[in-house]
């Protein structure tokens, strides 16, 4: 679909490109963190498959798609490695056994949930996940702000007002779909108002 | 277990938001509401997928199991491999339209209202999980570990999970 073999040095037959998400699929204990590190050394690194200016393009890509990212990037790896065939492939080969191992935790993790020290780690686990992904939220704001801060400081009060407010509407049990739609629709008009006045002051 | 509505709201969760935590406030919200999760089930599903192999939005699987059993999780494998498809679409405009000062601004605007969403779930989740302070600690403990990033996040929970077992 997309430019086939762009960016690749050697291309792998279809075999081979799914023994090795097989293998990243079955070995990448850790979730994503885990499982994006395993991919760069065996398609960048080891086997030099894709380049590693190719892998960061499409890096960037993966981040407009919808759903999970990891997901999308073995589609898109897939696809210019092999076309629809290498993405049938990697996808296969990336979830089939990450998925079973995936149901079967879960499936172990059930029968033992009641157990009472189960849920003392349970209710250690969580405020561990709320304070992880804190952290993560973080991350992520980090960038839009930093371009925010470069417009001045009205733009960093809209900004901050926007996760203000989405915070208070998410509180009132907004729709999420509405809350998202806001945010993008009110920086979407900005940036193009913001990005107008920059070139009506630099014909100035 | 009305199953076509099941797998609706699973789709609609991936398929409106990107990243793995990405279908977290729908599915909260959504389930929730139809009694069809508890809290505590996705502080298991997430962990889960922190754990297992393969991207930690498999998380949305282990949900799947523990909500719907084995028909719950392969809905939901159907249901997170479907919209990043998408990916093929978007790598085709991704020249034409990153460039675009409104399309920066989509995604910053989205990113904004994505971070406000998520913090109040979060809050709403650490809450219901009892406020003391072994919780307390834990938080702020697991956060300065992962803001260092020197430890994978496994160990993290790990070191929790035992925190959990002998202080609460």
């Amino acid at each position: 679909m997309v430019e086939h073999g762009s960016g690749t040095k050697n291309t792998p037959t279809l075999l081979q490109l799914l023994a090795v998400w097989l293998k990243i699929g079955l070995t990448s204990f850790g979730g994503g963190p885990a499982t994006q590190v395993l991919i760069y050394q065996h398609f960048v690194t080891q086997r030099k498959w894709i380049e590693p200016e190719a892998f960061a393009q499409m890096w960037a890509v993966v981040q407009f798609a919808p759903g999970v990212n990891l997901i999308a990037l073995a589609i898109l790896m897939g696809n210019t490695l092999a076309g629809a065939a290498g993405v049938v492939v990697s996808l296969i080969g990336m979830l089939l056994p990450s998925a079973g191992i995936t149901i079967i935790m879960t499936a172990a993790y059930a029968t033992v949930r009641s157990n009472p020290a189960v849920q003392k780690a349970l209710r250690g686990v969580t405020p561990a996940l709320v304070g992880m992904s804190i952290v993560f939220l973080w991350r992520l704001l980090k960038p839009p702000m930093h371009k925010l801060q470069k417009n001045g400081s009205g733009p960093v009060l809209l900004g901050m007002a926007l996760v203000l407010c989405a915070m208070a509407l998410t509180a009132f049990n907004v729709p999420i779909l509405i809350i998202y739609f806001v945010g993008a629709f009110v920086l979407g008009v900005a940036y193009t108002v913001w990005a107008r006045q920059n070139k009506t002051e630099a014909h100035v | 277990m009305d199953w076509l509505t099941y797998f609706a709201l699973m789709l609609k969760a991936c398929l409106l938001s990107t990243g793995g935590r990405g279908p977290f406030p729908y599915l909260y919200a959504d389930f929730l509401s139809h009694g069809w999760a508890t809290d505590a089930n996705f502080a298991e599903a997430l962990s889960v997928g922190e754990i297992s192999p393969g991207p930690s939005g498999l998380w949305v699987i282990s949900f799947g199991y523990l909500t719907g059993g084995l028909t719950g999780a392969l809905l939901a494998l159907v249901a997170v491999t479907l919209p990043p498809l998408g990916v093929l679409l978007v790598s085709r405009i991704h020249q034409k339209l990153k460039d675009l000062p409104a399309t920066q601004g989509v995604l910053d605007g989205l990113v904004l209202a994505i971070v406000g969403t998520a913090v109040v779930v979060l809050a709403n989740l650490f809450v219901k999980n009892g406020l003391d302070p072994v919780t307390v600690g834990i938080f702020a403990a697991s956060a300065v570990l992962m803001y260092l990033g020197r430890i994978p996040s496994i160990f993290i929970l790990l070191g929790a999970a035992i925190a959990g077992v002998l202080l609460l």
